[in-house]
């Protein structure tokens, strides 16, 4: 029988983390980064779907909620390693190309990593961290995993 | 900690790094053709000197031992026999080194219709122009995104294997006929600049390659085939063979060494070129492709008077008889249209306004300060005062137009007589400034020194913000005008912003190292290595730093830094112009030796691009000094 779920503040700081991160994410998607491709829509839009799951999923609590934030943790964490993947295509194939990726462009893309990994990899790196922890799995109302 | 979690660790750290790394490196393997080092001039020589051969019917295999190197995919080597701007013949010679293709070439081309039904005249005057295929890669036709970077424009060709059984050889698109044909470049970025365009037209692009493989538009479609960017090291023959065949780079030789003599022989080569363009009505040919010979239609006043005003700078500068009855002609349809246009009128204080425009009830700021400009330039070149009252008129209603604050309003409607105060277009203050700074040049008159002070300080005050000094817009006529008003009166404000300027234009020029592949495009100005940079901005740009320069001179503090980037950027812009070196492909009917295209792999000539780059040719040759 799980234990009933203990009071762990991180919860909410995680489930205010969540929401506040979706906010602006969709602000951002509706107002400033715009996309003609729908698929590249689809793309951007999963990161206010996963950091909402994130949220419903840690707010919830219970084996469902849990299973939801690592899911809604480990989308952003791909996509994080898809588009820094992305970046680096392009780097690679336009210095195939064209021989010099120049000074301004590297730095710009080196920087676009840094921000993407800050702005959408930070908060599911801590937050799965954390529900993968004997006190996060408690907070979710679930049984600590056996020790290997 | 154990050696077995260390290990986990070292892992979780390398591993993702190196496996990024690794497929970094496959991605640009992939896409990458490396080439090997360019063929001397001896070697060259030696392929043309085949080649030269086989237009006598002799088919003579070059020996050269540069030329034994082995050719990936067999080549080929591509001859193209240009004669008067026009393709004679061209041959692809395939064979497994240089020397082995080059004589298939040349026996080709001894074979080939078109070459023996030249006459020998114009065999003698046809130049053979090389291109030996040496690396081939995959292009992206496909992505939205990378189809607009699929090729280096002017660097790349564009070829495909046809995937059947006895299919003919791949039809190829050189380097330079990507661009001769119009290919390149055509997809603007944003509708806010339609000029700046990337990408390939590959419609077009197919089309050709169709007519290439002797293919219907509709077979080729449906054949069967895999399409390959290639590079190529190309060389053209110079005319009568005097020195040995020049490289060429996007269809252009290295260019010659900035020297003040070479500046001004440029600068005079271009103000000839717009002289020939100049109808018997004052009307310049205004814009025209080069290789076709064709002009485009349109016309700017301007630009019709932004031209008149080099052509009478470089009179100013070198005295050349045959500028001073053509610019009269330029100048005196500039007088015309302001007598025609309606816009003369009288202040109730007696003095006499006048505006230039044509067509319309609209007068613009820009055509009347240009027209000043001109006209003042022609005063000062000539010691001849005959265009005077309709400077000073057409200077009143700059005057006019001119609000208390410095600020100009930059549209007056000519038959209600009042002038719209909310729009507000690209360059006309600074030209409007520019003019009241010459009108007090050639008259002594302080108004329009006070008048042109009150413009520049306006134009100087807009950029004090948060961001100011690392912005601008396109400010050039701005220091130009800060330099024309010094004997009136220099300000460090004025200084600053110019020194300023410079250093943000300096931030997107090209030095050498910049661009390993691109070392042609050292000295341009632009923001990324992706999209071709435009030779205008290079000249209008170093007009206003050979200015910026002076004014720090005035002040006792010449920069040095700017002058070498002013020299980088005429070196470049030497290479760019057309002349007897690099005119391979372009129409007689264009009579282009002068002009300056849009840009590397755009051959369309405007008259304000041969203008500003021309203008700042002539004022560098006097820095030099």
């Amino acid at each position: 029988m799980a234990p009933a779920p203990r009071r762990d503040p991180r919860r909410f700081i995680y489930v205010a983390l969540d929401v506040a991160f979706t906010i602006l994410y969709v602000v951002l998607l509706t107002t400033t980064l715009h996309n003609r491709h729908a698929g590249a829509r689809m793309v951007l839009y999963l990161l206010p779907l996963a950091s909402t799951a994130m949220a419903i999923g840690t707010g919830v609590g219970r084996r469902w909620g849990w299973w939801l934030t690592i899911a809604g943790g480990a989308t952003l964490l791909a996509w994080t390693v898809g588009f820094v993947i992305l970046l680096l295509t392009t780097a690679a194939y336009l210095s195939g190309v064209y021989g010099a990726f120049g000074k301004a462009a590297a730095s710009g893309a080196t920087l676009a990593v840094f921000l993407v990994i800050e702005a959408v990899a930070f908060l599911p790196a801590l937050q799965l961290k954390w529900a993968l922890t004997r006190a996060g799995r408690r907070a979710f109302g679930l049984a600590p995993k056996a020790a290997a | 900690m154990t050696r077995r979690r260390a290990l986990a660790l070292a892992a979780v750290w390398i591993l993702p790094s190196a496996l990024l790394l690794a497929y970094v490196a496959v991605v640009y393997r992939t896409w990458r053709i490396e080439v090997p080092p360019r063929l001397g001039p001896e070697a060259r020589a030696a392929v043309v000197a085949s080649l030269r051969a086989a237009l006598d019917g002799q088919a003579v295999a070059p020996t050269h031992a540069e030329l034994r190197r082995r050719l990936p995919q067999d080549g080929p080597v591509v001859a193209t026999l240009w004669l008067d701007g026009v393709v004679a013949a061209r041959v692809e010679g395939y064979g497994p080194t240089i020397a082995a293709a080059t004589a298939a070439a040349g026996q080709l081309a001894s074979g080939h219709p078109q070459v023996k039904a030249l006459p020998a005249a114009s065999r003698a005057r046809a130049r053979w122009k090389v291109d030996v295929v040496v690396g081939r890669g995959p292009v992206e036709r496909d992505h939205a995104v990378l189809q607009l970077v699929a090729l280096h424009p002017g660097v790349d060709g564009l070829g495909a294997t046809i995937a059947e059984p006895g299919a003919p050889l791949p039809p190829l698109l050189l380097p330079d006929e990507m661009f001769l044909e119009g290919l390149l470049a055509k997809k603007p970025l944003t509708k806010l600049m339609p000029e700046i365009g990337m990408g390939v037209d590959f419609a077009r692009a197919d089309f050709l390659l169709a007519k290439r493989s002797q293919r219907t538009p509709a077979q080729w479609k449906t054949t069967r085939k895999r399409y390959f960017r290639f590079r190529t090291d190309a060389f053209v023959e110079t005319t009568g063979g005097v020195t040995p065949p020049l490289q060429l780079t996007r269809g252009l030789p290295p260019g010659p060494p900035v020297t003040a003599a070479g500046l001004r022989a440029a600068a005079l080569a271009g103000a000839r070129y717009l002289v020939e363009h100049l109808g018997p009505d004052g009307r310049y040919v205004y814009e025209q492709n080069l290789t076709t010979g064709r002009a485009i239609p349109g016309y700017s006043l301007p630009r019709h008077a932004g031209t008149t005003y080099f052509l009478a700078e470089v009179y100013r500068f070198t005295k050349a008889p045959w500028l001073r009855e053509p610019i009269e002609r330029a100048a005196t349809l500039m007088v015309s249209l302001s007598e025609k246009g309606g816009c003369k009128r009288t202040l109730p204080d007696g003095r006499q306004l006048a505006c230039v425009l044509e067509g319309g009830r609209k007068a613009d700021l820009g055509s009347t300060a240009l027209g000043v400009v001109a006209l003042a330039e022609y005063t000062r070149a000539t010691d001849d005062r005959r265009y005077l009252p309709e400077a000073t008129a057409l200077a009143e209603w700059i005057l006019w137009m001119q609000r208390p604050d410095g600020s100009f309003r930059h549209i007056y409607d000519v038959s209600t007589g009042v002038a719209d105060d909310k729009t507000m277009l690209l360059y006309f203050s600074g030209e409007a400034a520019l003019a009241l700074a010459r009108m007090y040049a050639i008259t002594g008159d302080v108004r329009y020194a006070q008048a042109a002070e009150r413009a520049l300080d306006w134009l100087v005050g807009w950029y004090d913000f948060f961001i100011g000094g690392f912005l601008y817009g396109e400010e050039h006529w701005t220091c130009i005008a800060a330099e024309a008003l010094v004997p009136y009166k220099q300000k460090a404000s004025y200084r600053d912003f110019c020194d300023g300027l410079a250093r943000f234009w300096g931030q997107s020029q090209a030095h050498p190292g910049d661009y390993p592949d691109q070392p042609d495009l050292v000295g341009s100005h632009n923001l990324t290595p992706f999209v071709m940079p435009h030779n205008t901005p290079a000249g209008s740009h170093t007009e206003a730093r050979i200015s910026t320069y002076l004014l720090g001179k005035a002040a006792g503090h010449p920069r040095g830094w700017l002058r070498d980037d002013i020299l980088e950027t005429l070196g470049y812009l030497m290479a760019q112009q057309i002349g007897p070196h690099n005119d391979y492909a372009v129409s007689p009917a264009a009579r282009g030796f002068g002009a300056l295209a849009t840009h590397p792999v755009d051959r369309t000539v405007r008259i304000d691009y041969v203008q500003h780059v021309c203008s700042a040719m002539i004022r560098g040759a006097a820095l030099i000094e």
